[in-house]
């Protein structure tokens, strides 16, 4: 094996560019995690510091402090840097405290949960 | 395609991005070639040792030279070898949730894993998070389709490689 030639370097797809930055992490599971980036693998298993996760319910959001987050790549969907010039979220949304999100995104799953099992019984009586 | 990897997890250990070529260990205690070293990124290591005629060199990276005369036996590299012909194009990547990014594409790897630059999210409206996401890294696991523009596909080379590939492998 020869040393990486400058077409490798430059292909890289490493997340070493990524280090130290303020990334934006979105999971399997619709999650957004926030926080600067400490470290990574292969896999894009992820050590996260000063972690958040940004909830947002509509018009409304709020980042919720998690600390130190180790995160397992399998997990991981896309890492994306967040540009300190712009503006994270657009202007018309406000930030609420956690228990009130909370309350809002529970309302939110009720609401698609309702929606699916209506979906359900529609579709056993096989209309389309 | 170990290469990648241990480049990879050499880039993990060491410090950040702009390094020069690294010497692999076997190759620290070599004499210099005869013929003059090709010049590095940065100038720096003018140890870079190697006897050209002993390693297998990779072909140039020319016009589908990587499709022509892949040196390795098959290990599924076709794709790898498109995307690669396929960088500073625009794309859009649609994952498996759904979410449409359009972008450069900047880098791809064994995986498939993507990088894209200047991104916009199709659907801003629906992804008030992305808003301010201007590079991100694709795990290749996630993604459903990589739509091409119509004039950046060569659709020969593609069948000639699978062709040949289907053959070989």
């Amino acid at each position: 094996m020869s040393w990486a030639a400058p077409d490798d370097i430059l292909l890289s797809t490493s997340l070493a560019g990524f280090l130290d930055k303020k990334l934006i992490v979105l999971l399997r599971d619709g999650r957004k995690l926030l926080g600067t980036l400490c470290s990574f693998d292969q896999f894009a298993n992820v050590v996260l510091q000063g972690a958040c996760e940004r909830v947002i319910v509509g018009e409304q959001y709020c980042d919720v402090p998690l600390g130190l987050y180790v995160i397992r790549g399998e997990n991981v969907v896309l890492i994306g840097e967040l540009d300190r010039e712009k503006d994270e979220l657009p202007a018309h949304m406000t930030c609420v405290s956690e228990a009130e999100i909370r309350k809002a995104e529970k309302a939110e799953r009720e609401a698609r949960d309702l929606k699916g099992t209506m979906r359900k019984r529609m579709e056993f009586l096989d209309f389309d | 395609m170990r290469r990648q990897a241990s480049a990879m997890a050499r880039m993990a250990d060491r410090q950040p991005p702009a390094q020069p070529r690294q010497i692999p260990l076997a190759n620290r205690n070599r004499q210099p070639s005869p013929c003059p070293p090709t010049p590095s990124p940065a100038g720096a290591l003018s140890l870079v040792a190697t006897t050209g005629r002993r390693r297998r060199r990779r072909p140039p990276p020319g016009a589908y030279s990587s499709f022509r005369s892949s040196p390795e036996k098959s290990t599924h590299q076709l794709f790898f070898s498109y995307f690669k012909e396929l960088v500073g194009k625009e794309v859009t990547v649609e994952l498996k949730n759904d979410l449409a990014i359009r972008g450069t594409l900047h880098s791809v790897d064994q995986y498939l894993n993507i990088k894209l630059e200047n991104t916009r999210v199709v659907d801003q409206d629906k992804y008030p998070h992305m808003l301010s996401v201007r590079n991100c890294f694709i795990r290749g696991s996630v993604v459903r389709y990589v739509l091409l523009p119509q004039d950046g596909v060569d659709i020969d080379i593609l069948h000639d490689a699978t062709r040949r590939e289907a053959r070989g492998g």
